[in-house]
């Protein structure tokens, strides 16, 4: 229905015509962002034959002269782009048939039609919307901001009748920050749906495979409006819709139910566990004795590597890096002390004072995008661009299932925005920023995340393959892995 | 489900038994309302639809007359009967209704009004997957003039200690000066695990209490358990820092060690895990939070059992359980709702005097030249000419003749003041006749049944 939608007011308004001589192309597209996943028909002047073409036609990322209104849409250009051989064909008539991806809700605060929808959406699946808070900085006021001191659980019935109990208290730990770290987001995600699914019982008329997507559509929208989903989260979600789709209607309710939580096992299995023992066989080859490396904030992945590989004996010491507000460098510096590795603390400001004696750079990352870009803690682009300059090599550890197919160039489009409040700190009996909000050009951004280039990285190691790519491999990886499902 | 509510209304009043002789302590009127709709009408507000009510046949049958509670009380409430006379605790009580319980609880006692976001008290149970979380508030002072009260105040009440964590949240300990013989003695295990503490006595605890269905069972095995508030809560706190039987026992705790392994053997009942216990032990594992730092543990210390206090400190939190509370409540209770402060059934004369705080219930019949003032008088009462009534409690069915003066007294239902009665601070009973004429300054009049009374 979407897509009848969009293609109606797109054929009504085409773009603009062609610019290349001799080609003539007429292209309809709407004006917002959108990726071509499907390119069904071409049409060739010539034999007026429907050539049906679907989505292997190409997957290059070649600047395509004649769009230039996608490269201008900012982020969220993905996909893929038509290259035409200009000698066999005269006359290229493009009817894209795509699906639509529309921007993102939570990148378009700004907008008020975006929040009225997104305020009926809510209403309609009774979940409540959390307020934002406080005065945001301008290049940043298209995203969210909340508190922590107004949970959502305000606004939630107690005991909660309408959301699942499991997810709750899911969204409150991840609100309150007791549940931080991509990993541990997506492993506690799935341990609430399978809650769910064990409490789930179909009701009558009606298909579990339907149902029960429908049912966790409403949960979701709460986790997000508790604190916004990671790419890990969201790479989970659509594993388990897909699982939960692909169940035959002729099977019975316990005998889905316990597919589906094996299939949970499974994924966990797989992506989580399996993946950091991978990915730790491969990093421990690239550690030598007598190695100096640096690590930012707190990655478990690259706590896990730097444990086994303590354990096989190889000696070296870490650097652990740190930056306020979070201060998560402490608990990966209980973590790597209490194993025995002799570390070094440091905050960020200090970084380039202490590079020099640091042989490897240790990175986790959030997600790795599409087009190369790492996705990480604010703070790490900084490290690895003091690395780049003092010739020291950046490693980026990776699980595969954190790969998205977003694109993003700049940490402004898309980021989270914590809690101002975190900011506030009481030193000698002192809170300076106390009253922040009432001087009127005073603003607290509190970032989450940044992107890193790829000219920065030096190596992602991940668990496909040959375990070591470099970072511009990332298509190919996401090509491969939806190539298998 | 989530949460279950279940509501204890089956306590007698010890510490009030002027009042409560006649009209058991959950219907006694604060604000023209009986005391027990407070609790039931927070749980209401929150958004529970059943309430599980522990209570005596003979509250059970007032409830059912009542109107407020047949018309405000939307809820289901499923009523326990116990016996009135039995030494049933409040643990005594949840083994009783064992069956019924399928799920945490949210445990209330049905004199405490209150206007907390209880919300918070339970994103502690939810958020840190706490065994208990309980709501305790900053004590008031009690400002008013209690009738019966001769001169000075009487002497404190057994303090509670209450030892709280440097976020204000983790409860760490609980102690009540009766058990304390010769001073507060503080584990080391607690001190090394958390060595700043906060300890605090001016503190009401509110009797509210969320419970895991685990100590529920626990309960039914251990039957020596009979109050919540004395025994299991204490208890609760303890176990957090008790030790299990493979970790190295500590020197100075040579002197328990008996009482530790008795301890120790009761640890693991309170402990159920859920069925993806590993999934939950790895998303700790993987997530960096700590709810402590400069030690080298995990986080909670890698305690399973955990208890928490929510303090508020501004709201209302009151317990009514003595005659002073009940005084206070009385004055303030009404503030919390946004009801008329005249019932639409009253028949006020128009030369009444009546002070914007006061609170007229229905059907009742206030005559010419009246002055009321601050005081709350009940359904059904009379007051006739050239009365003034200030800061008092008349309850239901009173008839007050002319010419009466009222002062900072309680009068109970049915009672009748003669003409020209002067009663300054003074506590009337049920269905007491004053006769006419009379002075009494600072008394309790009651009946002689109730001075046989011990």
């Amino acid at each position: 229905r979407e897509m009848r939608k969009d293609l109606a007011k797109s054929l009504q308004s085409p773009c603009f015509g062609g610019s290349e001589p001799g080609l003539q192309t007429n292209f309809f597209s709407s004006v917002t962002s959108f990726s071509f996943d499907h390119i069904s028909h071409l049409v060739t002047g010539k034999t007026h034959h429907l050539l049906n073409i679907c989505s292997s036609i190409d997957t290059t990322f070649t600047d395509f002269p004649l769009m230039p209104h996608i490269a201008g849409c900012g982020a969220q250009t993905g996909g893929r782009n038509v290259l035409v051989n200009r000698h066999t064909v005269e006359k290229v008539t493009l009817f894209v048939f795509s699906v639509v991806k529309r921007l993102p809700e939570h990148i378009q605060v700004d907008n008020p039609d975006v929040l009225k929808k997104l305020a009926k959406k809510l209403e309609r699946q009774q979940i409540p919307l959390r307020m934002d808070y406080g005065y945001k900085v301008s290049l940043f006021s298209h995203l969210h901001q909340y508190s922590r001191k107004a949970p959502l659980t305000q606004q939630v019935s107690i005991p909660s009748t309408v959301i699942h109990p499991a997810v709750v208290r899911l969204g409150l730990q991840y609100s309150q920050g007791i549940v931080t770290g991509s990993n541990a987001r997506s492993v506690a995600l799935l341990h609430a749906f399978k809650q769910v699914i064990r409490d789930y019982t179909t009701p009558p008329n009606e298909e579990l495979s339907r149902d029960l997507v429908n049912k966790l559509k409403p949960y979701i929208s709460f986790l997000n409006q508790c604190r916004p989903l990671s790419a890990s989260m969201g790479n989970a979600i659509k594993y388990i819709k897909k699982e939960i789709s692909n169940i035959p209607s002729q099977c019975k309710e316990e005998e889905a139910k316990s597919k589906l939580l094996n299939c949970i096992e499974c994924y966990i299995n797989e992506k989580i566990i399996l993946a950091a023992k991978a990915i730790a066989k491969s990093a421990i080859e690239k550690i030598s004795d007598g190695d100096v490396i640096l690590i930012y904030g707190c990655s478990s992945l690259v706590n896990h590597i730097l444990c086994e590989a303590f354990e096989k004996s190889r000696k070296f010491r870490v650097i652990v890096v740190d930056s306020r507000p979070r201060l998560e460098g402490r608990e990966a510096l209980r973590r790597l002390v209490q194993k025995g590795i002799s570390c070094t603390y440091v905050l960020i400001s200090a970084v380039s004072y202490v590079l020099p004696e640091v042989s490897k750079v240790f990175l986790g990352a959030h997600a790795l995008l599409a087009n190369g870009y790492v996705m990480s803690r604010v703070g790490t682009s900084q490290i690895a661009l003091v690395a780049k300059a003092f010739n020291v090599p950046v490693l980026v550890c990776c699980e595969t299932y954190k790969f998205c197919e977003r694109v993003q160039t700049d940490s402004f489009v898309s980021n989270e925005l914590d809690d101002p409040d975190d900011l506030i700190v009481t030193r000698k009996g002192k809170t300076h920023l106390k009253d922040w909000q009432e001087v009127p050009s005073l603003g607290l951004l509190n970032l989450v995340y940044d992107v890193t280039p790829p000219d920065f990285v030096d190596l992602v190691i991940t668990d496909l393959g040959l375990g070591m790519i470099p970072c511009t491999s990332v298509p190919v990886v996401l090509r491969v892995k939806n190539v298998d499902q | 489900m989530e949460l279950q509510a279940v509501l204890m209304a089956a306590g007698g009043g010890s510490r009030m038994t002027d009042l409560t002789y006649n009209t058991p302590k959950p219907m006694l009127p604060v604000g023209n309302k009986p005391l027990m709709w407070y609790p039931l009408n927070l749980l209401e507000r929150v958004g529970f639809e059943e309430v599980i009510v522990i209570t005596t046949k003979e509250v059970q049958k007032m409830m059912s007359t009542d109107p407020k509670m047949k018309v405000d009380v939307k809820m289901k409430l499923d009523v326990v009967c116990i016996q009135e006379d039995g030494d049933m605790g409040t643990a005594d009580a949840l083994r009783h209704i064992q069956q019924k319980i399928k799920t945490d609880i949210l445990v209330m006692s049905c004199d405490l009004i209150t206007d907390v976001a209880l919300h918070e008290v339970v994103d502690l149970f939810r958020a840190h997957n706490a065994t208990l979380a309980m709501l305790m508030s900053k004590a008031h002072e009690f400002t008013e003039t209690v009738p019966g009260q001769k001169g000075k105040k009487k002497t404190a009440e057994q303090r509670d200690f209450v030892g709280v964590d440097q976020s204000g949240k983790r409860l760490l300990f609980m102690a009540n000066e009766a058990d304390l013989e010769d001073g507060l003695s503080v584990r080391k295990s607690i001190m090394r695990k958390h060595p700043r503490m906060h300890i605090k006595t001016g503190l009401v605890d509110a009797h509210l209490y969320c419970l895991k269905k685990a100590v529920v069972d626990f309960l039914t095995e251990n039957k020596s358990i009979s109050s919540i508030r004395g025994e299991l809560v204490p208890y609760l706190v303890r176990k957090q820092f008790s030790k299990t039987t493979d970790s190295p026992k500590m020197k100075d705790d040579a002197e328990d060690q008996t009482q530790k392994k008795n301890d120790s053997s009761t640890n693991h009942e309170l402990l159920i895990s859920s069925r993806d216990e590993p999934l939950l032990q790895l998303a700790q594992e993987r997530s960096c939070w700590n709810d402590h730092h400069g030690d080298m543990s995990e986080a909670y210390h890698g305690g399973k059992l955990r208890c928490y206090v929510h303090i508020m400190d501004q709201g209302l939190c009151y317990r009514v359980n003595t005659l002073a509370a009940f005084i206070e409540a009385n004055r303030l209770a009404p503030k919390l709702f946004e009801e008329p402060a005249v019932h639409p059934s009253a028949v006020i004369s128009e030369r009444c005097q009546m002070g914007s705080d006061s609170i007229i219930g229905a059907l009742c019949q206030v005559a010419d030249k009246t002055s009321i003032k601050r005081s709350t008088i009940g359904n059904s009462t009379t007051v006739k000419e050239k009365v003034k009534v200030t800061n008092s409690i008349i309850m239901h069915g009173v008839t007050i003749e002319e010419g009466c003066n009222i002062q900072g007294s309680v009068i109970c239902s049915n009672a009748v003041i003669g003409r020209g009665a002067d009663l300054k601070y003074c506590l009337v009973g049920n269905g007491q006749r004053i006769e006419p004429e009379a002075e009494r300054t600072n008394e309790v009049i009651v009946g002689t049944d109730q001075l046989m009374e011990i």
